[in-house]
């Protein structure tokens, strides 16, 4: 079995999972809506000051959201005794880590989407004046803390503590990725360009993790 | 010059304690000379700081501070890089010998970043009218000081010795490699405003060079002489841990 | 003299308190440490 393929049957299946049962997606749209509708009601009423701080406060929301979501990463591996299964892969298991990224980059898109969604309505947020922009920083985004969030997750599997665990270990190693998309984000709802290197970081930065996530899955794997 | 010498002392120690953590209970005694190096260097910085460097035009004595501020940099991002590396070496060899100097490297370093952290706010304060500036160099430093304390509750959280050892590295591999990221971020978050204005940004006067440059080297020394006794420490713990001799697994 | 000079003392001496502690406890722990070897033996 190539390891395309592998990657492949992990995707799906998780997808698979995800679309079925509605747990992880169903908790972190209902998170996402709680979250955005609380913030609503003491969002600044100028529009303008809203608009300032509207990019921050989005990619704070994903990260949050997305926490959700990656810690459940591994979760029905682990409870059906399944992570054996994985290990025996007979290929290089960083393919079973671009599966499991790939996803959680999935799930990731639906959630921004949604959220931009509930930006729209709880917070009259136009997204058409950047729309390229803000969809570019999303997929950079989501590709982003799919890749992080999966390593990280996968360190936390069997620790005690998990909820405290994965965001001690992810927020200061996602912090760029915050940075980078918000900076976007606030690029194109301004209906302005972002300078070059911000792009180029941020897909260096996705670069970098996804690398490091397939080199290392061997590892992880291994115990 | 100083430069030059800064830059030897951290290939010296490093080379040393790539040598020493081969074989500690047999090379530890040679931490002793190390040690003497320390107390020789401090005392020669310290007066350096006093009687050598000029007063600042601005801040006056108060700029005192900066030369115990930034020679800690060199032993935090050091203890960092050399936790790295150890655990990148442990991932491919499963000695714990390696895992012992990745362990000693980060909590060492975490010391010298919290110092950073404390030390910055009593610079900052009188100099700038607040506890925290939001500087490049100060953010920077609190993100990887983050890094640091997520990577040691990850050792002390993770089930099993060697699994925590294996999670370990991995993510101080993937802490070092965010640190370029991180420093960018940063610096991009902030833009052009709240920069206090440093007397490390603009051009430095020679004798401040210098006594930077000693304090630098007198840091790095300390850090070999605390990695190494961290080292023994945990030799130590592994053998208090391991099973005897000729009794079954 | 600066009257801001405590400031710069203060510095200098949480330095030498933290390294002086850190260094402190490595040797209380290493005490421990052989004990628990010795015991062992």
């Amino acid at each position: 079995m190539s390891g395309a393929a592998v990657a492949g049957a992990v995707l799906r299946k998780d997808l698979r999972l995800d679309l079925r049962s509605r747990d992880r997606l169903g908790h972190m749209a209902v998170f996402a809506l709680l979250v955005v509708a609380l913030l609503s009601v003491f969002a600044p009423s100028a529009r303008a000051e809203r608009l300032a701080w509207t990019p921050a406060l989005l990619w704070v929301v994903l990260l949050f959201t997305s926490l959700l979501g990656l810690a459940r990463s591994f979760q029905s591996e682990t409870e059906e005794g399944a992570i054996a299964l994985l290990v025996q892969a007979p290929v290089d298991r960083g393919w079973v880590f671009l599966g499991k990224a790939g996803a959680a980059f999935l799930a990731l898109v639906g959630v921004e989407l949604w959220t931009a969604a509930l930006f729209t309505v709880f917070l009259d947020v136009d997204w058409s004046p950047g729309l390229a922009t803000c969809a570019g920083a999303g997929l950079l985004g989501a590709a982003g803390l799919a890749a992080v969030g999966t390593l990280l997750s996968a360190l936390s599997i069997g620790a005690r503590f998990r909820e405290f665990l994965l965001p001690v270990l992810l927020f200061p190693v996602a912090l760029p990725i915050l940075v980078f998309a918000s900076k976007l984000t606030a690029a194109g709802l301004g209906g302005g360009e972002a300078r070059p290197q911000i792009w180029l970081a941020f897909a260096l930065y996705d670069w970098v993790f996804g690398l490091i996530g397939y080199f290392v899955f061997d590892y992880v794997l291994e115990d | 010059m100083v430069a030059t010498a800064v830059m030897v002392s951290v290939l010296a120690v490093l080379a040393w304690l790539l040598w020493l953590s081969r074989d500690v209970p047999a090379r530890a005694p040679s931490s002793r000379s190390v040690g003497a190096a320390a107390l020789v260097l401090v005392p020669l910085w310290l007066a350096l700081v006093v009687f050598y460097a000029p007063l600042e035009v601005t801040q006056g004595v108060l700029q005192k501070i900066f030369y115990v501020h930034i020679p800690a940099i060199i032993p935090t991002y050091f203890g960092f890089t050399l936790s790295a590396l150890g655990g990148a070496m442990f991932l491919r060899t499963r000695d714990d010998r390696w895992d012992h100097l990745a362990l000693a490297g980060a909590e060492v370093g975490v010391v010298f970043c919290s110092l950073m952290l404390l030390v910055g706010p009593i610079w900052a304060k009188p100099a700038w009218g607040h506890w925290w500036v939001w500087d490049l160099r100060l953010t920077t430093t609190l993100m990887l000081w983050f890094i640091y304390v997520a990577y040691l509750f990850l050792r002390s959280f993770a089930f099993g010795s060697d699994t925590a050892k294996t999670f370990a590295a991995v993510y101080g591999i993937a802490g070092l490699a965010a640190i370029p990221f991180v420093y960018f971020a940063v610096d991009l978050a902030q833009g052009s405003t709240m920069h206090p204005s440093d007397p490390s940004r603009e051009g430095l006067p020679a004798e401040m060079g210098r006594t930077v440059g000693a304090g630098m080297v007198a840091f790095v020394w300390i850090f070999g002489w605390l990695v190494a006794k961290r080292l023994e420490l945990a030799f130590l713990q592994a053998r208090a841990l391991a099973p005897r001799a000729g009794e079954g697994v | 003299m600066d009257d801001r000079i405590g400031w710069v003392l203060a510095a200098y001496a949480v330095t030498a308190l933290v390294l002086v502690g850190y260094a402190l406890q490595l040797r209380l722990a290493r005490s421990a440490a052989l004990r628990d070897v010795q015991r062992r033996s």
